[in-house]
């Protein structure tokens, strides 16, 4: 554990970092399972903080609050997931970004992306060879109407494996070139309230599995610094439409 | 000393707070299987702490009116992600509260209020709270009991990041103290806190 990191969990249970280093200590978090007690621990004692202010709301809320769920449509259970999701947006570049890749998609990739609807059962078979190490995606590829879609741009070639069911998105890799010194490859995805990242690519060989967000029409590739960056820095070498 | 007393008093309700979680429990299955009856009791279990604590942190009964609707929407369209091996779901929804509350306040606010908001806080402490914006009385007690065993850094510190919404890094400039105290105290305040109140395992 490490132990400058780990004197953070007050400040996290108290939302008190900034949005890099709230990144930072959640991808510690996931590894830390001294740290998730402390937090969930100190989660709970802020909650005793805030409920000593207990005050009645107006009752037209409680109108407003069932009246507004009955337009908002509930999210399916999700089995795997050990990071907290992370609900924050990136406003105006975001979503200029993802105006941007939805219309590279629309027109570079059209002609590109190869739908392997009828194929669905070959690469099934080639997923099965790896279904041992990577059992999440198997599970999305056995899970009811999922969808198995080849991306190619450039020299990059992957399978992208979009599961609703499941809720989550599998990134593998097959050709991927070297993305350069001390450069990584980022995964994407953007919805109406613009990118999230989906997570590094570790290497060429080993496939992402990320939580899909809300809406998500576009999952994009681009090249970061070595250890990946909160938005896109650059163009995308690669996006997929998911829809 | 008072510790003894609430300490006494605290340890004899995790059996009725036991039984309150497994109804929790089973509150929240329901509400992830979309049945607007249950999620109109989580409504009225949590409504008071929510708003109270939104309010706490915005000031503005309007737009805490906001955060704690958009609050509410969330509960019910993540319910089916709660799990209760991670926390109470009081715990969940006032987390989820306090984090909308502060990003609301840290962006929607224009450097000038943010400014002001600073200035104004100074003379501010988190207790000096007006009576009728209480409901919990005892819950109120037992809290500031507890916060009077904390340093005076600490207790600043903790309730300058939890009822104001800034970050570690504002607190250090408004208490004039290095970043690595205030970082330091607010694990160790929280801490202390959390053994006072009896939280925990």
């Amino acid at each position: 554990m490490n132990a400058d990191i780990h004197t953070l969990t007050g400040a996290y249970a108290l939302h008190a970092l900034s949005e890099s280093e709230r990144v930072a200590f959640e991808e510690h978090l996931a590894e830390c399972a001294a740290c998730r007690k402390e937090v969930s621990e100190l989660q709970e004692t802020a909650v005793r903080l805030g409920s000593a202010f207990a005050t009645p709301p107006p009752d037209s809320l409680k109108q407003n609050v069932l009246a507004s769920i009955r337009r908002v449509r509930q999210l399916p259970p999700d089995e795997g997931s050990i990071v907290p999701l992370r609900g924050r947006r990136w406003p105006q570049r975001a979503t200029a970004l993802a105006a941007a890749a939805a219309a590279i998609a629309a027109i570079v990739l059209g002609s590109q992306v190869v739908r392997l609807d009828d194929e669905a059962s070959r690469a099934k078979q080639q997923l099965a060879e790896v279904s041992s190490r990577y059992e999440a995606v198997a599970d999305m590829i056995a899970a009811r109407n999922t969808k198995i879609m080849a991306a190619e741009a450039g020299d990059m070639r992957a399978t992208v494996v979009v599961s609703p069911q499941h809720g989550k998105v599998a990134f593998l890799p097959k050709d991927v070139p070297e993305p350069g010194k001390d450069k990584t490859y980022q995964l994407w995805l953007i919805g109406p309230d613009g990118a999230h990242s989906a997570g590094l690519l570790p290497d060429k060989d080993t496939p992402v599995v990320a939580d899909t967000i809300e809406g998500a029409t576009v999952l994009g590739v681009t090249i970061e610094p070595e250890g990946g960056s909160k938005q896109p820095t650059t163009d995308p070498v690669m996006t997929l439409a998911l829809g | 000393m008072h510790g003894a007393t609430s300490e006494s008093a605290s340890s004899g309700k995790p059996e009725l707070r036991a039984v309150a979680q497994s109804g929790h429990q089973d509150l929240m299955g329901r509400v992830a299987r979309g049945d607007e009856h249950a999620f109109a009791e989580l409504y009225d279990m949590l409504a008071e702490r929510v708003y109270g604590l939104v309010l706490r942190v915005m000031r503005d009964p309007a737009q805490s009116e906001e955060v704690t609707q958009e609050v509410f929407v969330e509960l019910w369209r993540t319910a089916s992600r709660f799990r209760s091996e991670r926390g109470s779901v009081t715990s969940w929804a006032m987390t989820i509260a306090h984090r909308r509350a502060v990003d609301r306040v840290r962006s929607a606010q224009s450097t000038v209020d943010r400014e002001a908001r600073m200035a104004a806080s100074q003379q501010d402490t988190p207790f000096d709270s007006v009576a009728d914006e209480v409901a919990s009385r005892f819950e109120q007690r037992q809290v500031r009991h507890c916060l009077d065993t904390l340093t005076e850094l600490q207790r600043e510190s903790v309730g300058l990041a939890y009822y104001q919404g800034y970050t570690y890094g504002e607190v250090a400039t408004l208490l004039d103290t290095p970043l690595g105290t205030i970082k330091t105290r607010l694990r160790d305040g929280l801490i202390r806190l959390r053994d006072c109140l009896g939280v925990g395992r």
